[in-house]
């Protein structure tokens, strides 16, 4: 008797307590997808600025070597690394992560931070881009 | 026999009652996924104004010229109205000291925003987008 009191009080709010663990997962799983597409938005971001921080610092050719017909990025004074910290800069967010200049070449690699809502999710992008210096007045 | 007919009809509608009282959450759950996804594409969308106007500007000459030609190339990615920041950013290449120039572009792109009510009011929202752009050095040879 006490069976059949019991069972169906037992079983009320089952669906209620079912949807409660379900849309606790639901809601994180919109709140991955949101962050997700933060994430894709700084990634794209970083691959930009370094784009055209590489740009700037591919440009500053060295003068001296250039009258020998040869187009280096000019590594005296910093003058690359400069030029890439100034287009950088316009980016609050951005930071640049590595520089390197190898001759003709630079690589920058830059950093987009973002704070994610979801705590423990790590959303900054990072992107990475080599341009190579050319001599403008080549034929 | 007992035992069954009394779970019966004591369980008879509960679980559409119980989805009753729950689809409206459910749809408020759904509502919010396609929230948090035009925001994200509106988001973009600003960044990517950003992107082209920075991208044009550094094709002028002049502060003039490329500021008239972010806001055309921005307003042509923004859905609504685009209000170029005041701390645009345009600093002229030298040929002869080979130093490149730059163009910074920050602005907010205003786009209608309805159908979300129970969320957020409907008319219109603002995101931000910031973008830069190299500008080569051969770019000021006359």
């Amino acid at each position: 008797m006490k069976t059949t009191s019991d069972s169906p009080s037992r079983e009320r709010g089952v669906v209620t307590a079912m949807f409660a663990v379900l849309a606790v997962f639901l809601v994180l799983i919109i709140s991955v997808v949101a962050e997700g597409g933060r994430k894709l938005g700084n990634l794209s971001q970083a691959e930009d600025i370094a784009a055209e921080a590489a740009r700037a610092a591919a440009a500053t050719i060295d003068v001296d070597q250039l009258a020998a017909g040869l187009a280096v990025v000019d590594e005296g004074d910093n003058r690359a690394r400069v030029e890439a910290a100034k287009v950088v800069a316009v980016v609050p967010a951005a930071s640049i992560e590595d520089f390197i200049v190898t001759g003709d070449s630079v690589t920058v690699v830059v950093r987009v931070s973002g704070d994610s809502f979801v705590p423990g999710l790590n959303i900054d992008g990072v992107g990475s881009h080599r341009a190579l210096a050319f001599d403008p007045f080549s034929p | 026999m007992t035992r069954l007919s009394r779970r019966d009809t004591d369980d008879r509608g509960l679980l559409s009652t119980e989805l009753a009282i729950l689809m409206p959450v459910m749809l408020m759950l759904a509502l919010l996924a396609v929230y948090v996804v035009q925001v994200e594409r509106h988001s973009s969308r600003a960044q990517q104004a950003a992107d082209a106007a920075a991208r044009a500007a550094s094709l002028t000459r002049t502060y003039d010229d490329a500021r008239t030609a972010a806001q055309s190339a921005a307003e042509a990615v923004c859905n609504g109205t685009v209000v170029i920041l005041d701390d645009f950013e345009y600093d002229a290449p030298d040929l002869t000291s080979f130093v490149p120039g730059r163009v910074g572009v920050r602005l907010t792109c205003t786009e209608p925003f309805r159908g979300f009510a129970p969320l957020a009011g409907d008319g219109t929202r603002t995101e931000s987008g910031v973008a830069v752009s190299a500008i080569e050095y051969w770019l000021s040879a006359p």
